[in-house]
């Protein structure tokens, strides 16, 4: 069942696959960021480091005070974080027992699916008040700028 | 808020504003972070299942910085505040793929459900379980046991004369993945102890001749290559993807770069070494007990221990020592006896005669100590003083090339040649009017030489020699030389008669 939805532009989409693509093998994780809601709107994507050394093909792990300094930037732009996108090399692009145990509730989750450096899927994922993970439409428009 | 302190701001994250009615920003008084946060979730009752958990301690996935400083760092709670500080509280965000087809993950939380998850998913085949019957009839390895072997994941560093041994028993008895790093090609001197590698394999890649052998052994693995120098650079990227490390190097800064690498990824290190007839073998598990650092703090002086290239080593000894090293890895992968952790086991195979020292974890240590200095991979020959021997060497008037030597000898102008080697080296080969000088007994027969006559030293490749110039010039002699490359370089360029070791 499909509740929420996530307004996506096509470049933005095209700049997660191309981190995801020049991460392989590893995992690549960014931020969100636009404007929150049921039906939310992505204004635009921002990389961030995957700061795991353990185990980088199959992890990620976000820096604190770049996700803070993210969050700082967005608010002084009028937007807030409201997700986060990251990539999954050679698994499919759902969210994982360990994504689930790492999620917070009101963020969508973008998973993308790199299979042997090429992108082949992307969804997306809100927490319901169960902590369960339920899949929300990605929309996606040439354009998020002008919703705003 | 009546409560006494300084006056302080909390920035609230976005994912957990809907539980402060959206603030952002709460400013309140408090003297620590944990009179800060209990203020906040007095406010906002709420917020606070997701900032503690049921005994009050802050949850993992909650990271709280006090103006860009982590609190775990700085006293964690009771980190004071001052008037004007901000608060930062920061979800820790993170995720991946689930690890369903590896042991390590097990193998480092102790977790036994998990692991037994793991194992359920694994089969043997008919082919695997005739193969390895003879495990399986052993109560302590059985199906379960085999299963953890072929779920296992072990990197060797170095396919030579420990690689040789430990890489082929653990494929053998079936462990899973073997991972291989070396970057060598295959030498005729290597055959006398290198089971991996036959004489038709000299001058093959040494991964390429020793993937043949272990796939030759059992077709059922999968064996990985690495063809690289482990360096700071690579090593953690490599080594995160295994459950283990098996040191098989001949070299210091190569074992520090290991040893550091397995501290700071949790991972055991089985360590050997050999040197003519004499080896040590221990686990080093930072989680249970010391680290190579904890037994040797400082690298010997450059040049000090002599390789097994120098030194020469008993063929059989890096089998006997390698042959201990996969049999702590199989234990260590079964979970069954007692590991060589905290124990250093030396042999000396001349004496036939092992012996075993009880080694601490020192407190103190740099890496896996209570307070380590060292938090990342370093540079490694630095610290070993890899290439500052080479300094010694900066004044070129000081090196002559076995070209120029060979025209010396030809044009008959008096000169010393000293051989600083060992007399058995030198019946393998030598360089035509040498005098012959051991080092270790220079200073008493360097008596016999001229000072002020030209001397050209030399050794097997330059390095004893280098050692022997700077004492000859402490002892006054004005012009000395060193022969770059030594008798090795001499038999390869001028006389490929004789042979080389």
């Amino acid at each position: 069942m499909i509740l929420v939805a996530l307004k996506v532009s096509k470049s933005d989409i095209q700049k997660m696959f191309e981190h995801g693509e020049e991460s392989y093998p590893y995992e690549c994780c960014g931020v969100l960021i636009g404007t929150p809601g049921e039906s939310a709107v992505v204004v635009e994507v921002q990389r961030l480091t995957n700061v795991n050394k353990e185990m980088p093909t199959r992890r990620y792990d976000v820096d604190p005070l770049e996700l803070a300094k993210a969050d700082s930037e967005a608010e002084a732009k009028g937007l807030q974080i409201i997700g986060i996108y990251h990539s999954h090399p050679d698994h499919p692009a759902r969210p994982s027992k360990y994504d689930l145990n790492h999620a917070w509730r009101y963020l969508s989750y973008i998973v993308m699916s790199i299979e042997n450096g090429k992108a082949k899927e992307i969804t997306s994922w809100r927490l319901n008040e169960k902590k369960q993970f339920e899949q929300e439409e990605l929309i996606i428009v040439e354009k998020t700028t002008e919703v705003v | 808020m009546e409560a006494e302190g300084n006056t302080i701001e909390i920035r609230i994250p976005t994912p957990l504003r809907p539980y402060t009615d959206g603030d952002k920003i709460i400013e309140l008084k408090a003297n620590t972070v944990g009179q800060a946060l209990s203020i906040l979730c007095e406010m906002f009752p709420r917020l606070k299942p997701h900032l503690f958990d049921d005994q009050e301690n802050l949850r993992n996935f909650v990271n709280v910085y006090v103006n860009d400083n982590d609190i775990r760092y700085s006293g964690g709670l009771e980190t004071e505040l001052k008037t004007n500080d901000t608060v930062l509280i920061i979800p820790s965000i993170a995720g991946g793929v689930d690890i369903n087809d590896s042991t390590s993950q097990a193998l480092a939380a102790g977790d036994s459900n998990s692991a037994t998850q793991i194992i359920e998913h694994t089969t043997l085949s008919k082919e695997e379980i005739e193969r390895y019957s003879r495990h399986l009839i052993l109560p302590e390895v059985g199906i379960e046991g085999q299963k953890r072997l072929k779920n296992a994941k072990v990197l060797i560093v170095g396919a030579g004369g420990l690689g040789s041994p430990i890489s082929m028993y653990l494929a053998a008895a079936g462990v899973g993945t073997i991972g291989l790093v070396d970057f060598d090609v295959v030498d005729y001197t290597n055959l006398q102890r290198q089971l991996l590698h036959t004489t038709n394999d000299i001058g093959r890649n040494k991964l390429e001749s020793a993937k043949e052998t272990l796939l030759a052994l059992n077709p059922h693995i999968s064996v990985k290559t690495h063809e690289t120098v482990l360096s700071s650079d690579n090593a953690l990227q490599i080594i995160s993807q295994y459950d283990m490390v098996i040191d098989g190097t001949d070299n210091f800064p190569t074992r520090y770069l290991i040893n550091d690498a397995c501290v700071f990824l949790g991972k055991p290190n089985i360590y050997g070494s050999i040197f003519r007839f004499e080896g040590q073998v221990t686990v080093f598990d930072p989680k249970n007990g010391p680290c190579y650092r904890c037994l040797y703090p400082e690298p010997p002086p450059p040049g000090l221990v002599p390789s097994c290239a120098e030194g020469g080593v008993l063929g059989v000894l890096p089998g006997m020592i390698g042959t201990i090293q996969a049999n702590e890895a199989i234990k260590l992968i079964i979970g069954k006896g007692d590991a060589l952790i905290g124990r250093l086991l030396l042999l000396d195979a001349l004496e036939m005669r092992f012996r075993e020292l009880k080694i601490r974890k020192n407190p103190d240590c740099v890496v896996c100590g209570k307070n380590p200095s060292i938090t990342e991979l370093i540079d490694y020959d630095e610290f070993c003083g890899v290439g500052a021997e080479h300094e010694i060497n900066l004044d070129s008037s000081e090196q002559i090339t076995v070209k120029e030597l060979a025209e010396l000898l030809d044009s008959g102008v008096p000169l010393q040649l000293v051989d600083v080697r060992n007399p058995d080296e030198t019946e393998i080969n030598q360089i035509p009017k040498h005098i012959l000088m051991p080092l270790n007994n220079l200073e008493s027969m360097a008596v016999a030489l001229d000072k002020e006559q030209l001397t050209v030293l030399y050794c097997k490749t330059g390095v004893r020699s280098l050692k022997a110039l700077v004492h000859l010039k402490q002892l006054g002699f004005k012009n000395v030389k060193n022969l770059v490359g030594g008798v090795t370089a001499w038999v390869r360029e001028i006389d490929p008669s004789q042979p080389l070791y």
